[in-house]
């Protein structure tokens, strides 16, 4: 009667035991990835589902558009004949003691309506509910008093607004804010009290049904903005589509998805290539157990199977607790990211099949390929070469020369690298993709601190003051008489009498829609001549660009650019002269007279000031932005409370995953090199001489990994970055990476690789004198 | 006397599995002298090369080499020992794989002071032109001689010998006794051999015949046969 179960299977255990350090690594390397990621993919795609479902659940605005005054009758009568419907959605801004500044509304009812996260919605005029996320973000809690220094509010809740999932002050803004800004509701008493607040007229609309696609949404939107400009002079006008607050949330959350399985399957192919190489050793040294086997009539398949079993079992069983770790603790910590940006509402744990597939079957699918390819490569040989324990690719390998007059120690160390050189190169690979991971999450804040220095360094003047044109009079068509009048008022209200102003005049286009970039809105500044705050270099039929904007979509001098109107379809094109060093904003610089001329917005108009000094003789209704530092600033202090936490976690996993990575392939090459290394001990090298051999090899390929990678990392981080910023902003960040960066990372290297180094060190003692004599027997 | 021995003890295994693989072995040999250790497999003769070459210890007894006791010798002072002193061939060559001929004999010279000319040995061995190959792309001859090169080329005083023509066919082996008589001959090297070819004992000074881990008989030639003329 034959065994019903193949009695190699009784190995199993005993392999896994007798060799549970280097699986336990392989297997935690492998339960971090696949929980990190599951996790990930589970929050990600649960919160998406709650962002996407809050646009029917919260009634979230098509879009919205802002008027100088209230709508009167005739004007709401003229819009309900068309095909929306309108909601009053005014609001106030304040200055808080705190530095922020806070949009507020009267509590919804009907449109844009609030999650509510914790606490209670506002009941007396003194309450207020506020974002979250700046709650967070601020450490305000519940009961906790705001201020602005006339007004104060009680804190009664923490919501979500839809219409605010990412908070962006301004749709133009390069960056949301999360730290200084944030949006409140308070009772409709509480918000009628407001009376010495100015109040921006502000109605969001909902069309009867959802448009069907992007294309259709802008077709209704161009339509409805023509029909609105008929109707009332426009302060603003923001479809939902391209409404940052409303839209950047779901872009990003998609885009992390892709980046997160894309690191995933890196690990997972890595771990493959090191389970290749285990596999080729075990091979190696088990090669008179295999031609006994195939000799006595196993079959291939059946060797197969057994040599699989171990790295695809570590593999299932690493997978299924990382999912389960994915859904359980890694789903939170990926969650907290996510509420650590965008203001999302309350989210429930959606089963997520793709995420299973993604994390479970293709990392098993990707093992068990890449080792039944190898196995199936190096059991084609006959029984009789495995016998003889003679393998082919052994017997055919010639002698790489060295010069005979190199110490014996320098050839030695040279052979091991040569003969290791397939592990040395799954090293590299690791090395560089862990430093790229680790690279990433230090040039980043490193990325920051300098932009906060160029900001400094190149500030166009310590404050622009752009002004508050009304839409309407950007519109080249005959003025009526209200438009006249306000152009006067406007006109008349907007001079100063600061001896550092100078004025610019200033025109809004937008770059091209490119697949996989953001549009910038590009700021065309009109600059007086002779100026004291912009260089020209000369340029007069051509145009300057900001060395941001030259940066980021690679310009040169003689380059054309096209840029077109936000809402016409209208196009301009522009050949760049010269290059003007200012790194915050995409910007470009012609002659006052050129740009009023070129857009048609007679000769003595202007939009606003620089000025050295603090304009405060200017209403504050009629200034739009002020773009001082601070308000530079936003894009850092944004990005370092988004992804702070990631980066933070980034680091520890490529620290992390480097260790394992080394000690796994040096351990293997010891392993490989045991009875060579027991030898040279028999022959008389001292314990420290042979561990110096094969340690000092090691160290070396370490030591040529990290330096070639970290140059090599250069040329890939910093497409890298392009993709991931043109992605994530609009505007720019000069790609500089900071030298002092790649020298912690070289310390970090080191260090790690010390305390294994130590290890194997003890590792190498600890082989045993007989080793090499095992075979003599 | 420059290698004695004395009530040599060695077991393996605890208790009921106790086996006592060396029971008592005592011999001496001097300077220059080729001993011959013979006897069937299992009978001990390779553990008590190990003990010689301080591979292994054992239980109990004395042996001395040039008047140092090596029983008392810690690990460190044993690797010194066999760094000053011994030589090794293997049964199985035990060439490290991934050097060419030339680095395996390196790696003995790199372990004396005073090691002998590679160019002259490498010729004295035959192996000028192979001594850029791997060992994978030798024959066992070819090994077998690049592992007599990378013993000698230290001119250690005690060459350990332990089954040296065991993988290999009946000219080669007697090329390598050659080798080997001829190393005897020229530095002067005492040389303790293990083999269980019974043709072996007629080239040696002294000869140990073992069986169960005890020395029956052991006695000196009176003449020696020179490996050229040995046959089996």
């Amino acid at each position: 009667m034959g065994y019903r179960n193949n009695p190699l299977n009784h190995r199993f255990l005993r392999e896994l035991k007798g060799d549970f350090g280097k699986y336990f690594v392989i297997f935690l390397l492998m339960l971090m990835s696949i929980s990190f990621v599951s996790g990930f993919l589970v929050a990600d795609n649960s919160m998406l589902i709650a962002y996407e479902e809050g646009f029917e659940k919260y009634n979230i605005e098509h879009g919205h558009f802002e008027t100088r005054n209230p709508l009167n009758p005739s004007a709401r009568k003229a819009i309900r004949r068309l095909d929306i419907t309108i909601y009053d959605n005014r609001y106030a801004e304040t200055s808080l003691n705190n530095g922020s500044t806070l949009r507020i509304y009267a509590m919804r009812d009907s449109v844009n309506l609030l999650c509510l996260m914790k606490g209670e919605f506002p009941s007396a005029p003194d309450e207020i509910i506020i974002d979250r996320m700046y709650a967070d973000n601020n450490h305000i809690r519940i009961g906790d008093a705001l201020t602005d220094g006339t007004h104060t509010w009680k804190v009664s809740g923490l919501a979500a607004f839809g219409d605010y999932s990412c908070l962006f002050q301004n749709n133009s803004d390069s960056m949301f804010d999360a730290v200084k800004f944030s949006v409140a509701c308070l009772t409709p008493q509480g918000f009628e009290a407001l009376k010495d607040l100015p109040v921006t007229y502000c109605y969001a609309w909902r069309y009867p049904k959802d448009p069907s696609d992007r294309e259709e949404e802008h077709d209704w939107s161009e339509k409805l903005l023509k029909q609105l400009r008929e109707i009332v002079p426009l302060q603003d006008y923001v479809p939902r589509y391209q409404n940052q607050a409303i839209t950047f949330t779901g872009e990003d959350m998609g885009s992390d998805k892709v980046m997160m399985e894309v690191l995933l399957y890196i690990i997972i192919a890595i771990i493959a290539f090191v389970f290749t190489i285990t596999i080729n050793d075990t091979i190696r040294r088990e090669s008179a157990v295999i031609g006994t086997l195939l000799a006595s009539g196993y079959t291939r398949k059946e060797l197969t199977e057994h040599y699989m079993a171990v790295p695809v079992t570590v593999t299932v069983v690493s997978a299924l607790i990382g999912n389960i770790l994915g859904y359980t603790v890694m789903k939170n910590a990926a969650a907290d990211m996510y509420y650590a940006s965008y203001s999302l509402p309350v989210y429930v744990t959606v089963w997520n099949a793709d995420a299973f597939i993604r994390t479970t079957i293709i990392p098993i699918l990707i093992m068990i390929a890449i080792t039944s390819l190898t196995l199936q490569r190096q059991l084609r040989r006959s029984p009789l070469l495995f016998l003889r324990g003679d393998l082919s690719s052994q017997r055919r390998s010639r002698a790489f020369f060295l010069p005979h007059a190199l110490p014996i120690m320098t050839k030695y160390r040279m052979r091991i690298l040569l003969q290791n050189a397939g592990s040395y190169l799954v090293l590299f690979v690791g090395i560089l993709f862990s430093n790229l991971l680790l690279m990433f999450g230090m040039q980043l804040p490193a990325l920051m601190t300098n932009f906060q220095a160029v900001i400094d360094k190149d500030m166009i003047a310590s404050y622009q003051y752009i002004l508050n044109i009304p839409l309407s009079l950007t519109d080249s068509s005959a003025m009526k008489t209200d438009q006249l009048l306000e152009y006067m008022e406007y006109a008349s209200s907007v001079s100063t009498e600061n001896p550092t102003a100078e004025k610019f005049s200033v025109y809004t286009l937008k770059t091209e829609e490119v697949p996989g970039s953001r549009q910038d809105q590009v700021m065309i500044y009109g600059i007086r001549e002779n100026s004291r705050y912009v260089d020209l270099h000369g340029v007069k039929d051509e145009v300057c660009v900001s060395s941001a904007y030259a940066e980021k979509y690679d310009l040169h001098p003689g380059d054309v650019i096209r840029l077109k109107e936000e809402f016409l379809d209208r196009t301009y094109t522009f050949t760049v002269g010269s290059v003007v060093e200012y790194m915050s904003g995409i910007a470009v610089f012609m002659p006052m007279e050129k740009l009023n001329e070129t857009f048609d917005l007679g000769r003595d108009t202007f939009a606003g000031y620089f000025s050295r000094t603090e304009i405060t003789d200017i209403p504050r209704r009629y200034i739009s932005t002020v773009i001082d530092r601070d308000e530079l600033s936003k894009i850092t202090r944004q990005l370092m409370v988004s992804m702070g936490d990631l980066m933070y976690l980034v680091d520890v996993f490529a620290v992390v995953m480097y260790i394992i990575l080394i000690y796994l392939l040096s351990r293997m090459i010891i392993e490989k090199n045991a009875k060579s290394i027991s030898l040279t001990r028999i022959l008389g090298f001292t314990g420290s001489e042979t561990a110096g051999l094969y340690i000092l090899s090691t160290t070396i390929a370490v030591l040529v990994s990290m330096a070639v990678s970290i140059p090599l990392l250069k040329v890939i981080l910093i497409p890298l970055f392009r993709t991931m910023l043109k992605k994530m902003m609009s505007g720019w960040l000069p790609l500089t990476l900071d030298p002092m960066v790649n020298a912690r990372m070289f310390v970090i290297g080191l260090a790690a690789y010390a305390a294994v180094a130590v290890f194997e060190y003890r590792k190498i003692r600890k082989i045993p004198l007989e080793e090499a004599l095992k075979n003599a027997e | 006397m420059f290698l004695g021995l004395r009530d040599i003890r060695k077991s393996y295994g605890n208790r009921e599995n106790r086996v006592e693989v060396l029971k008592g072995i005592s011999f001496d040999a001097e300077k220059g002298e080729l001993v011959v250790l013979l006897g069937p497999s299992g009978c001990g003769k390779s553990t008590l090369l190990n003990i010689i070459g301080g591979i292994d210890e054992a239980d109990s007894g004395k042996i001395e080499v040039r008047g140092e006791v090596m029983n008392t010798m810690n690990e460190r002072e044993r690797t010194k020992y066999r760094r000053k002193h011994l030589g090794y061939i293997f049964q199985m060559y035990n060439l490290i794989p991934n050097l060419t001929v030339r680095e395996n004999i390196e790696v003995g010279g790199y372990l004396s002071d005073h090691p002998l000319d590679i160019d002259g040995l490498i010729e004295t061995l035959g192996l000028k032109e192979h001594q850029d190959k791997l060992p994978s792309q030798l024959s066992g001859g070819q090994q077998q001689r690049t592992s007599i090169g990378r013993a000698i080329i230290k001119n250690p005083d005690i060459l350990l010998c332990d089954e040296p023509t065991g993988a290999l066919d009946y000219r080669t082996s007697k090329d390598i006794l050659k080798l080997i008589e001829s190393v005897n001959q020229k530095y002067g090297s005492t040389v303790v051999m293990v083999t269980h070819n019974e043709a072996i004992r007629h080239m040696a000074d002294l000869v140990l015949e073992m069986r169960d881990g005890t020395i029956r008989r052991q006695y000196r030639n009176e003449e020696k046969t020179a490996a050229a003329d040995l046959d089996w």
